[in-house]
């Protein structure tokens, strides 16, 4: 489909739905990185958006869908921040916080192989069988499916595993005890 | 502070993008645009200037995820609702629609009625009236003859 899609009833459909998610999903990351400050928080935050606005397609009057979504995602980060567990931000967060995409910048570039380093530590920090799905899925950014399909797992095996070890690692950024 | 009026300037955008805004403006700034669209769009604009690449992973995990019964479920309650509050208002405007145009046509029938109604009425009325004049007439030219009847035995 070329230009933008219009109207829910337009996106409406599965194949719709996966363009308007690949069109706007660099847009609502952005944001929830800039507010959660750490990529696994941010990861939730940009599902939980597109979910809802999923779910809330019918009430979407077809106009303007940029700003529909920037305000769906802005008010699940203003939820993020209000919820008692945010007020604290933990020393280990900071790591991240200066750590934005720039691509093309060098200085940039280093910081974002700095930031992918911390997170290959956090997840070689975990227990088996956690650190090596984390590393693969966190690290090298290897779907459910790919990891299943590797080591010869259930996939939905493999999502609960995944599940479990974004928990583990966010409780570890927050300076927590894993074990 | 940096003053607020009422909407989101270039100031507070690029404030807000080299980390400048306290938490109270931050505040304030993120409110203000989960609300409003024209807003939210500029906020949008300004984001666009320096993408943060999300992982491979997430665009198929939210597909999937998409997919699952309980984001369906939701999804159905929603769409259901609309449905329902669009029947309820085209239920509304189909009876409003209606009286009127009982109203329109039944209107000239009965006002047709009355006038009859009221005719006959004001003719009853006005056969009572002159009966009533008639009967005190009588009564006083009865009266009249009996008084000259009674003279006529004393002559």
């Amino acid at each position: 489909m070329n230009g933008s899609i219009k109207g829910a009833e337009i996106i409406g459909t599965e194949e719709q739905f996966a363009e308007f998610l690949t069109k706007y999903e660099k847009l609502v990351y952005t944001l929830c990185y800039r507010m959660a400050r750490n990529p696994f928080d941010a990861q939730d935050l940009t599902q939980d958006t597109f979910l809802s606005a999923y779910q809330r397609l019918s009430e979407f009057d077809g106009a303007h869908e940029r700003a529909w979504i920037c305000k769906i995602a802005t008010n699940k980060c203003l939820d993020y921040l209000k919820s008692a567990s945010r007020r604290i931000e933990p020393a280990k967060e900071e790591t991240f916080l200066e750590l934005p995409d720039r691509g093309e910048d060098p200085e940039a570039a280093c910081l974002l192989e700095e930031s992918r380093k911390e997170v290959l530590r956090l997840c070689r920090q975990l227990p088996p069988p956690y650190n090596e799905i984390a590393e693969a899925h966190f690290y090298e950014e290897k779907s459910v499916k790919e990891i299943a399909a590797e080591k010869g797992r259930n996939p939905k095996t493999v999502q609960t595993q995944v599940y479990r070890a974004k928990a583990l690692l966010k409780k570890q950024l927050k300076g927590g005890d894993i074990l | 502070m940096r003053e607020w009026t009422g909407h989101v300037t270039e100031e507070w955008l690029k404030a807000w993008n080299l980390q400048q805004l306290s938490g109270a403006e931050e505040q304030m700034l993120l409110t203000h645009v989960g609300t409003c669209s024209f807003c939210a769009d500029q906020f949008a604009a300004c984001l666009e200037q320096d993408l943060t690449e999300p992982p491979a992973y997430l665009h198929e995990e939210i597909l999937e995820r998409s997919k699952s019964l309980e984001i369906q479920a939701v999804k159905k309650v929603y769409q259901t609702s609309k449905q329902m509050r669009l029947f309820l208002y085209s239920l509304k405007v189909g009876v409003a629609v209606a009286v009127s145009l009982l109203l329109l046509f039944v209107s000239p029938i009965m006002e047709k009625n009355t006038i009859q109604l009221k005719k006959t009425y004001l003719e009853s009325r006005t056969l009572t009236l002159t009966e009533k004049v008639d009967g005190v007439w009588q009564e006083f030219t009865g009266w009249l003859k009996d008084s000259g009847e009674k003279e006529d035995l004393y002559d």
